[in-house]
């Protein structure tokens, strides 16, 4: 039974053919198939394709063509969003059950190419929407933690999946904080990138503005070394940039005992506020001065507008969702309500196949673009996400990096907030902003409560600062031992 | 935010809901829109809308053919098919 380890270690042990792939691969198996039970992070586990998959990087190996990635050989798991080829895609939502991916996203087609072993899809808040995986159709995901806490949302699984060490590295997917959140509750690395930096292809849309995957990890070297193999300019969606991503894991080395040494650390003041969790805010200040003292220069900053970012994310996101989701008529995918003319059909299936919290969306989203509504809602809401933007383009004019909580509590309880939508809309405070401006964040463990729950740090950068958020979570992770503790399973 | 409206926005959706799907999400809505009305609050006057987060414009590309899906690959996971079409009921006046 193999322990997991990181990627970072995994993959030299591969290389060195102390281990083979299927060995690796079997071994995340049995653990999953031990203790997923409890934890409920897949929603489908494709053993034959992982096996298979995990036999042709022995064969490679064997031969000596290796591709060069460190997942070569490991075993990734996807977020139920995302086109695998072949297999059942379904959001989380019972309007796509039986709908299978007649292609491979991009970021999957990148990671096949890079020798991955895709092993199965992780469960996530329907559609995307939510911050606790509780508005899954099939069920929950717990956080492995603690049973009875959410591990966040809606990137649950995957980041609970990592958690659970049941994968080397996971995919999510981040509108509004969605693989940030998740990994702080959680205990894991999980990083948004610049949006466009990772192409949308294949990604089932949720809010086209504000969508990007990204990897979940359990260090940042190994969330890094994800990232690379997702990263770059695709022809396949107009919204990905042309730019090209330098390789982050050649920087992310020991560089001495003050490796922040010149970096300007911003701490915007409106981010640690009354709301925020006394411990959570213990944690975080802790963290701060550790990167004093790795040479971290701290400059108090202020965004004033970060308070109204929820506001605006719940006119801009339900109303980008309602577009996407009008597809969703039973025409095309998965389910059908029969009925007798298109519209009884569509009505019928949309209304039994959509659980609440998308329904929900999808009425503030309709309202806020009917016409009357359009100029006092969502185009008020697109100036103030010009606002947003601005506060950060303005700070990041003093600062390199800025470093925030993830999250205003520990993870919480099973059905605390699930009755109160808007209770459930501030776990994304935090993280919503970085998502409005499009700016790279990264989520990492910052330590624990006094209950044992996990505690993120946010670190964000400005658009296209990907090394500098790296660098700087590296630095301080590398300082601290909480990436080596895991959740007794 | 009254029943009525949230209806209309249901029918507007292509949302059937029922009547206590009706009465609930009118009470939520209210809630949230009371939440949004802070946006109120903020001068606006000469700011541009950001509808996007890049000025990215007229992403074009070669006018060349490339492999991509078929009507047979998109079609066979649809509820209802017939010769790689879709199947659907007819859609009736006065609906």
């Amino acid at each position: 039974m193999i322990e997991p380890r990181t990627i970072q270690e995994l993959s030299g042990l591969l290389r060195a053919r102390q281990v083979s792939s299927v060995e690796l691969t079997k071994g995340y198996l049995e653990r999953l198939d031990r203790s997923d039970g409890a934890i409920r992070s897949f929603v489908a586990v494709h053993r034959e394709d992982a096996l298979a998959a995990a036999a042709e990087c022995d064969r490679l190996l064997g031969i000596g063509e290796v591709p060069s990635s460190p997942l070569f050989g490991l075993p990734v798991a996807i977020k139920d969003n995302m086109c695998v080829k072949g297999w059942e895609v379904t959001c989380g939502s019972k309007i796509l059950k039986g709908y299978v991916a007649p292609y491979d996203a991009t970021v999957v087609a990148r990671l096949r190419a890079a020798g991955a072993v895709l092993i199965g899809l992780c469960n996530m808040d329907e559609f995307a929407m939510g911050s606790s995986t509780e508005n899954s159709a099939y069920g929950p995901t717990r956080n492995p933690w603690d049973l009875g806490r959410v591990p966040g949302g809606s990137s649950g699984g995957s980041a609970a999946a990592v958690a659970a060490g049941f994968c080397g590295v996971s995919l999510g997917s981040d509108t509004g904080g969605s693989i940030r959140q998740p990994a702080a509750f959680c205990g894991v690395v999980g990083f948004k990138p610049t949006y466009g930096r990772v192409s949308r292809y294949g990604l089932i849309a949720f809010a086209s503005s504000l969508d990007q995957i990204g990897p979940l990890a359990s260090t940042v070297w190994d969330c890094a070394a994800a990232y690379e193999v997702m990263a770059g300019h695709d022809l396949q969606d107009t919204t990905s940039l042309p730019h090209p991503q330098e390789l982050l894991t050649l920087g992310l080395r020991e560089v001495g005992s003050h490796p922040l040494k010149g970096v300007r650390v911003g701490i915007p003041r409106e981010y640690y506020g009354e709301g925020l969790d006394s411990e959570v805010r213990t944690v975080i200040e802790t963290a701060i001065r550790q990167l004093t003292d790795l040479g971290g220069e701290v400059v108090d900053v202020s965004l004033p507008h970060t308070m109204h970012g929820l506001s605006t994310y719940y006119l801009i996101a339900p109303a980008e969702a309602s577009s996407n989701l009008a597809r969703y008529d039973g025409v095309e995918y998965g389910a059908r309500v029969q009925a007798s003319s298109y519209h009884l059909m569509a009505g019928a299936t949309r209304g039994g196949g959509f659980g609440s919290e998308v329904k929900r969306r999808i009425l503030i989203g309709t309202y806020v673009l009917s016409s009357g509504y359009y100029d006092a809602y969502y185009e008020r809401a697109m100036k103030v996400r010009t606002l947003i933007k601005q506060d950060f383009d303005r700070v990041f004019d003093r600062v390199d990096v800025l470093v925030t909580p993830v999250a205003p509590t520990p993870p919480f309880r099973f059905g605390e907030r699930a009755q109160n939508p808007l209770q459930m809309y501030m776990s994304d405070l935090l993280t919503i902003p970085t998502s409005l401006a499009g700016l790279p964040g990264l989520a990492l463990p910052a330590g624990f409560t006094s209950e044992g729950l996990p505690v993120g740090l946010q670190v964000i950068g400005s658009s296209m600062q990907e090394t500098a958020v790296f660098q700087t979570a590296y630095a301080y992770e590398q300082a601290t031992t909480w990436h080596t503790q895991r959740p007794k399973l | 935010m009254t029943q009525e409206e949230v209806q209309k926005l249901a029918d507007l959706a292509r949302l059937t809901l029922t009547p206590e799907e009706i009465a609930r999400y009118t009470g939520q809505l209210d809630v949230i829109f009371h939440h949004v009305e802070q946006l109120n609050s903020l001068n606006v006057t000469d700011v541009l809308p950001t509808s996007h987060v890049w000025p990215l414009k007229n992403v074009i590309r070669e006018d060349r053919e490339i492999p991509g899906l078929v009507p047979g690959q998109l079609s066979t996971f649809a509820p209802e098919v017939e010769h790689d079409q879709f199947v659907v009921p007819k859609i009736m006046e006065g609906d």
